[in-house]
């Protein structure tokens, strides 16, 4: 598991890569909370990388999506391929999350 | 707290140069200082004082040695550290007395300045020791703790299964840790009408086991008040839904079956969609209904989904440690090779189904370490029989 962020056009853009499963996924929490409190609140989170989400991650991202929430941001996320779709699909999360093909895409979105 | 150290020497004036050079450690009650002649004397002082930290030991002593006194503290449950004085090069002695676990040594005469950071080093190491067996104890207690909660969910998790003709069930769970996220469940809401529960909490260990607990309760407590399916998850989500500071969530396939007619309703919150099985027909994996994870998000609504078994019928339940098990080359066994494997039963029973597929998954993880818990339930629909 690793992390990149950047920022472009003023959003926070997060790469996540590898597995987020439960040994990971409290440093995921950690990182992107500490930009959360720096006051961030726009935030795209890129998944072209990574390899498998547990369903200890997708708690993670809905614990990120409520605090984003709770500052009045947004949070989507985008380069899901088909396996990590399904599982988002699956679990009925496509509904809560707004996801974006494109890393371009979700820029647009998130810069409304 | 004051450390206790056992200075054992033949020579008495030692004691006295001791008392004075420490005098205000002493008197501060930092150090506490015994004395001993000979290794005798010391293991009978021992014996009374058996919290002693340190012992620092002259070697040549009449009755018995320093080198003996040592192979003597191997033999008693003393946690106490020596460091040995000894002549200047005399390499041999020190040798055998670390060799006998002596923690460090001096050379005679002895330099008090030395001699201070020496004590200070040694009490700071049988420290640190002393930390490490708490935490083992710790943990010890911490691992039985955890074994009992194991036994505790696993009670809680259905083995007698319904002696009815119409119906056979099998279920398994496998906690990847002591106690799990993961459970099913089964019960009657009325003479005619099984309940039927396969769910899967977010992460696992501890905090997954409990929220397990709570929403195994909920759902059993809701369904038995008799409302439709989607009913049943959406008051359920409602409920977990408050106070879920922490995001916990979990995935639940519910389902009711008519044990009379075969009518199978059911409703999904983000889980796998139920597999049906059916001798000399390919699988059927049953409609995926509309729905999500229960605790995240409140008011949200579930689609009932129906479908109708015919006799000899099978129902396959699982959660996603089976198709996600994986082995050491980081390989999952897949949902198609899962579906492959369920389609190529010999034998429809559910004891039969539940077992051969536990077997095919674990032979693929092999000697790979279970990261999910793996959960099973198969129900057999059989009014003929």
């Amino acid at each position: 598991m690793s992390i990149k962020h950047e920022v472009l056009n003023g959003i926070d853009l997060t790469f996540l890569s590898g597995r987020i499963d439960a040994q990971s996924a409290p440093g995921v929490n950690e990182e992107i909370g500490k930009i959360i409190d720096e006051g961030r609140n726009k935030m795209l989170i890129n998944f072209k990388d990574l390899e498998y989400i547990s369903s200890a991650g997708l708690r993670v991202l809905i614990t990120i999506a409520k605090k984003l929430k709770a500052s009045s941001g947004a949070l989507a996320l985008c380069g899901l391929d088909t396996k990590i779709y399904e599982v988002f699909d699956v679990s009925g999360f496509t509904a809560i999350f707004k996801i974006y093909d494109t890393q371009e895409e979700a820029l647009a979105a998130l810069g409304d | 707290m004051t450390r206790k150290i056992l200075v054992v020497d033949d020579e008495p004036d030692l004691e006295v140069l001791i008392q004075q050079k420490f005098r205000r450690k002493i008197r501060k009650n930092i150090f506490e200082f015994y004395f001993a002649r000979n290794g005798l004397e010391a293991l009978e002082k021992l014996r009374v004082h058996n919290d002693i930290d340190m012992i620092l030991t002259d070697i040549n002593m009449p009755q018995m040695d320093g080198l003996t006194l040592l192979e003597e503290l191997l033999k008693l449950p003393v946690l106490a550290k020596a460091v040995v004085v000894s002549a200047y090069g005399d390499m041999d002695n020190i040798r055998t007395a670390m060799n006998r676990g002596a923690f460090d040594f001096l050379t005679k005469p002895i330099d008090f300045g030395d001699l201070e950071v020496t004590i200070d080093k040694t009490l700071a190491e049988l420290q640190e020791l002393k930390k490490g067996m708490q935490a083992r104890d710790a943990l010890s207690a911490i691992q039985q703790e955890m074994e009992l909660a194991g036994r505790l969910q696993q009670s809680i998790i259905p083995s007698e299964y319904p002696r009815r003709p119409e119906l056979s069930v099998y279920g398994k769970m496998v906690p990847a840790k002591a106690v799990g996220g993961d459970f099913y469940d089964f019960f009657f809401i009325d003479d005619d009408h099984l309940g039927l529960v396969i769910a899967d909490v977010s992460g696992k260990g501890v905090t997954a086991a409990m929220f397990m607990g709570v929403s195994r309760t909920l759902l059993r407590f809701t369904a038995l008040q008799g409302l439709g399916v989607d009913k049943v998850l959406s008051h359920v989500n409602n409920l977990l839904c408050v106070d879920n500071e922490i995001c916990m969530f979990v995935t639940v396939l519910y389902g009711v079956l008519n044990i009379k007619t075969g009518e199978l309703s059911y409703a999904n919150g983000g889980h796998n969609p139920p597999v049906r099985l059916r001798a000399g027909s390919p699988i059927e994996i049953l409609p995926r209904t509309r729905g999500i994870a229960l605790g995240i998000m409140d008011g949200v609504a579930f689609e009932p989904g129906q479908a109708v078994l015919e006799p000899g019928d099978l129902l396959y339940l699982c959660t996603d440690g089976m198709p996600d098990a994986e082995n050491k080359a980081n390989e999952f066994f897949g949902e198609e090779r899962l579906m492959a494997e369920l389609g190529n039963m010999e034998e429809i029973s559910p004891e039969y189904v539940v077992n051969k597929t536990y077997k095919i998954v674990t032979d693929h993880v092999a000697s790979g370490p279970q990261f999910d818990d793996m959960t099973q339930l198969a129900i057999q629909y059989q009014p003929n029989e």
